[in-house]
C-alpha cells in the first residue's frame, strides 16, 4: 500500500484541482503549527478540565454551606457574575494552563450556582427548572464564553437534565395514571435530536471552529443518554417508567443509514457493493440490536472515516459500558437480551465473513 | 523504541486523515477535496480491512456476551447435562474452529479468545448445576490455570488482558472470603500482590516489545490498561495509611515506599527511556489523587464537617495541585518534542 505524504497527496491530479485557491504556504504554515501545539496537549486540557471540576464542585458545596442557598437571589446573582467574570477572562489569550483551569472552575462555579438560584426560584419543577435554566445559560454563554471545556460541558448539561426531567415526570405520572408511553417518546425524541445534531456537527459541511466543542459534546451526548436511560432502568425508577429501546434502534439505525451514505457518498453508495452490504447490515441491526450496538458501530465508523481518535475511543469505551448495562437494566428479560445479543454478533460475523469472501473473491480475479 | 527520522518540511510528513480534516475545518482544503484526499488516504482495501476486524470483534463480543446472558438466564427447561454440554460443546467448536482459520490468523485468535471465557462460564454452570459448594475464587484460579497453556500460545494481547482479569479478580475474592476471615491476611498485602503482578506484566511487555519487537503486545490500550491496575493497587494501601485506616507501621511505610517506587521508575522509564505521553499522563494523575486526598483529609481531620472553609480550601488545593500537574505535563510534552526533533535534527535514533 502506497504510504502517501501531504505534498504527494494535495499535488494529486485527483485533489490538487479541487484544493482551493490557498497557497502552499499556508497548509504547511496549518500542518507545522498542529504539529506543535497540537493533539499532543490534549491530556493537559483533560486533565485541567478535570481539576477544574471538582474544584468547582468543592466551591459549590462551600456556598452551600455558607448559607448562599436560603433565598434564590444570591445564587444567582453570584452565579451570573462568576459565570460573567470567567468569559470575560476567557476572551484574553491568556496562555497558561493554571490561568485557564482557574478562569474554567470560576465558570462551573458561577453556572452550577446560577442553577442553583434558578431552581429555588422555580419551587416545585426543580428538574425543570435545572433544563431550562441550562438552556438559556448555555445558549447566552456558549458563543461568548472562549474556554473550550466549558462550550464542550454546558450543551451535555442540558441533555443530562432533560433527561432527568423527563424521569422526574415520568414518576410523577406513573403515580396518578399508571405508565406513561408519552415520557418513552420524549425520550425518543430527544435521541432522534441528539442523532440529527451530532450528523449536522459530523457529518455534512466544515463547520465553524466555534462549534467544535459542540461536536464532541454531540458524540458525548448520545450515548450518555442511553445509558441513562438504561442506568434509570436498573433498580430505582424500575417499573416506574418503561422505556422499551427497540424504537431508539429504529431512529438510530436511521441515523447510521445516514452516516454511511455520507461516509461513501451518494453516488458511490449506488455502484459499491460494500455499501450495499453496509446498509443491508445496517437494516438488519436496527430491526434486531440494542441501541448501544448501532451507537458504538457509529461513533467507530465515523471516527475512522475523519480520523478522529477522540470518537474512536469513545465508542470502544462505551460498548464494553453499554453491555454492562444492559445486562441489569430491567426493560426485557435476560433470556430475550441474550437473542437480541447473540442475534446481532451473528449479524456482524456474517457481515465479516461476506467482506472476506469479496476481498478474496477480488484478489483471485 | 526508536522513532523515525521526522522530515523538517511539514509537507514531506506521512499524510493522516485527522490532519487534514484540521486543513478543511481551518478552509485550506473545500469539502470535496477534502473527500478525494481521504479517498486516496482509506482505499477501498484499507477500509474493508478495518471494518472487517472490527465486525469480528464486535460480533464475537456480541455473541460471547449473549451466550453469557443466557446461561446466567439459567434455563430450567434445559437441565443440567443440557446446559453442561452446550457450553462443553461451544469450548470444543471454538477450539476446533481456530485450528481450522489457524492461530496466527486473528480469527483463529479470537476464537481461542471466546473458548477460554467459555471455560469460564462452564465453570461456573458447573457449580450453578451442582452447587458443589466452592466459594467464588475457587472458580477464577481454576478458570486461570486451565486456560493459561491458551493464553502462553496464543500471542494476543485481549487474551493476556482477560487472563489478567481473572487473576485479579481470584485474588480479590480470595482476599474477600478467606483472607478477611479471622485477617489471617491483610488486604495491603493482596493489593501490593496484585500491584507486583500488574508491573511485572507492564514490564515483561515493555521487554518483549522494544527488545524483541513482539508486534502484537504493541496496542496502547493494553499499555494503559496496565499502567492503570498497576498505579491502582498500589496506591490505594498508601492512601489507607496516609488516611489512617491502616495503623500497622511497617507495613504502611512499605505500601508508601512501593507506591513511590512504582511511581517513580515509571515517570523514569516513560520520560527517559521511552519517552511517552499516556503512561506520564496517568502518573501524574495518580499523584494528583493521592496528594489530593491527603491533602483533604488534612483539612477535615481537624474540621467539624459543618463548617464551611474546608470546602473552599479544598477546592483551591485541587486547583493548586492538578493545575500544577497540568503545568508540568504540558513542559514534559515540549521537552521531550524538542529532545526527538533534536535527535531528528542529529540523524539519531530516540
Amino acid at each position: 500500500m502506497h504510504h502517501w505524504t501531504f505534498r504527494e497527496l494535495l499535488s494529486d491530479a485527483r485533489v490538487d484541482g479541487l484544493a482551493g485557491d490557498k497557497t502552499t504556504e499556508a497548509i504547511r504554515a496549518c500542518l507545522a503549527e498542529h504539529a506543535l501545539k497540537g493533539h499532543e496537549l490534549i491530556p493537559v486540557h483533560i486533565l485541567a478540565g478535570i481539576g477544574a471540576w471538582f474544584a468547582a464542585g468543592f466551591f459549590l458545596v462551600f456556598a452551600g454551606m455558607g448559607g448562599l442557598f436560603e433565598d434564590d437571589m444570591p445564587p444567582l446573582v453570584l452565579g451570573l457574575v462568576l459565570l460573567a467574570g470567567g468569559t470575560v477572562a476567557s476572551r484574553f489569550d491568556l496562555q497558561g494552563v493554571f490561568v485557564r483551569q482557574v478562569i474554567l472552575a470560576a465558570s462551573l462555579t458561577g453556572n452550577a450556582l446560577a442553577l442553583v438560584g434558578l431552581a429555588i426560584m422555580s419551587g416545585r419543577e426543580f428538574s425543570g427548572a435545572l433544563t431550562i435554566g441550562q438552556l438559556v445559560i448555555c445558549a447566552v454563554f456558549y458563543p461568548v464564553n472562549r474556554s473550550y471545556a466549558y462550550r464542550f460541558l454546558a450543551p451535555i448539561g442540558v441533555c443530562l437534565f432533560a433527561v432527568i426531567w423527563i424521569f422526574d415526570k415520568g414518576q410523577q405520572g406513573t403515580r396518578q395514571h399508571g405508565v406513561g408511553w408519552e415520557h418513552a417518546a420524549r425520550l425518543y425524541g430527544i435521541v432522534a435530536a441528539e442523532a440529527l445534531l451530532f450528523g449536522y456537527l459530523w457529518l455534512g459541511k466544515a463547520r465553524p471552529a466555534v462549534l467544535q466543542p459542540l461536536t464532541y459534546a454531540a458524540a458525548v451526548m448520545l450515548p450518555a443518554t442511553l445509558l441513562s436511560i438504561q442506568v434509570a432502568q436498573i433498580e430505582d425508577w424500575s417499573g416506574l417508567i418503561e422505556v422499551r429501546l427497540w424504537p431508539a434502534s429504529l431512529i438510530l439505525g436511521a441515523g447510521l443509514l445516514w452516516a454511511i451514505v455520507s461516509i461513501a457518498g451518494r453516488g458511490v453508495v449506488e455502484r459499491s457493493p460494500d455499501s450495499w452490504l453496509a446498509v443491508g447490515g445496517t437494516v438488519l441491526l436496527s430491526v434486531i440490536a440494542a441501541p448501544g450496538v448501532l451507537v458504538a458501530v457509529g461513533l467507530l465508523a465515523v471516527g475512522r472515516a475523519l480520523g478522529d481518535r477522540i470518537l474512536l475511543v469513545l465508542g470502544y469505551v462505551f460498548f464494553p459500558a453499554f453491555l454492562f448495562t444492559y445486562y441489569y437494566s430491567l426493560e426485557i428479560d435476560l433470556a430475550s437480551k441474550s437473542w437480541i445479543l447473540a442475534g446481532s454478533g451473528l449479524v456482524l460475523l456474517v457481515l465479516h465473513q461476506v467482506l472476506r469472501r469479496m476481498s478474496a473473491k477480488e484478489a483471485g480475479a | 523504541m526508536s522513532d523515525s527520522q521526522e522530515p523538517t518540511d511539514s509537507l514531506d510528513r506521512p499524510a493522516d486523515v485527522a490532519s487534514l480534516m484540521r486543513l478543511r475545518q481551518q478552509g485550506l482544503l473545500t469539502d470535496e477535496a477534502f473527500a478525494a484526499a481521504r479517498s486516496l488516504l482509506l482505499p477501498r482495501q484499507v477500509w474493508r480491512e478495518w471494518v472487517s476486524r472490527h465486525l469480528l470483534f464486535l460480533g464475537a463480543a456480541l455473541v460471547l456476551s449473549g451466550i453469557l446472558f443466557f446461561f446466567a438466564y439459567n434455563w430450567e427447561d434445559l437441565g443440567r447435562l443440557g446446559r453442561l454440554g452446550l457450553a462443553a460443546s461451544g469450548v470444543l467448536l471454538c477450539v476446533a474452529g481456530s485450528e481450522l482459520v489457524g492461530r496466527s490468523k486473528l480469527g483463529g485468535k479470537v476464537l481461542v479468545l471466546a473458548a477460554s471465557v467459555l471455560v469460564g462460564i462452564l465453570l461456573a454452570v458447573f457449580g450453578q448445576a451442582y452447587q458443589t459448594g466452592a466459594d467464588a475464587y475457587e472458580l477464577f484460579v481454576g478458570w486461570a490455570q486451565l486456560i493459561f497453556l491458551w493464553v502462553l500460545i496464543s500471542e494476543f494481547a485481549a487474551l493476556w488482558c482477560v487472563w489478567l482479569v481473572i487473576v485479579h479478580c481470584a485474588a480479590i475474592f480470595y482476599w474477600e472470603q478467606v483472607g478477611t476471615y479471622g485477617e489471617s491476611v491483610p488486604y495491603d498485602v493482596w493489593f501490593l500482590t496484585l500491584a507486583c503482578v500488574d508491573v511485572l506484566a507492564l514490564a515483561l511487555r515493555e521487554v518483549a516489545l522494544r527488545r524483541y519487537d513482539r508486534e502484537w503486545l504493541a496496542g496502547v490500550w493494553f499499555q494503559a490498561c496496565l499502567i492503570t491496575a498497576a498505579l491502582f493497587f498500589s496506591s490505594m494501601p498508601a492512601l489507607a495509611w496516609l488516611f489512617g485506616a491502616n495503623e500497622r507501621l511497617p507495613l504502611g511505610v512499605g505500601s508508601l515506599l512501593l507506591w513511590l517506587a512504582v511511581v517513580a521508575s515509571g515517570f523514569y522509564f516513560y520520560r527517559y527511556v521511552v519517552r511517552e505521553v499516556l503512561p506520564l499522563t496517568l502518573i501524574l494523575v495518580d499523584v494528583c489523587v493521592l496528594l489530593c486526598c491527603f491533602a483533604i483529609h488534612g483539612i477535615f481531620k481537624n474540621q467539624s464537617w459543618s463548617d464551611a472553609s474546608p470546602f473552599l480550601v479544598s477546592g483551591l488545593i485541587i486547583l493548586g495541585v492538578v493545575g500544577g500537574a497540568a503545568v508540568v505535563l504540558k513542559s514534559l510534552i515540549t521537552a521531550m518534542r524538542n529532545e526527538r526533533e533534536c535527535a531528528a535534527g542529529k540523524g539519531e535514533a530516540i
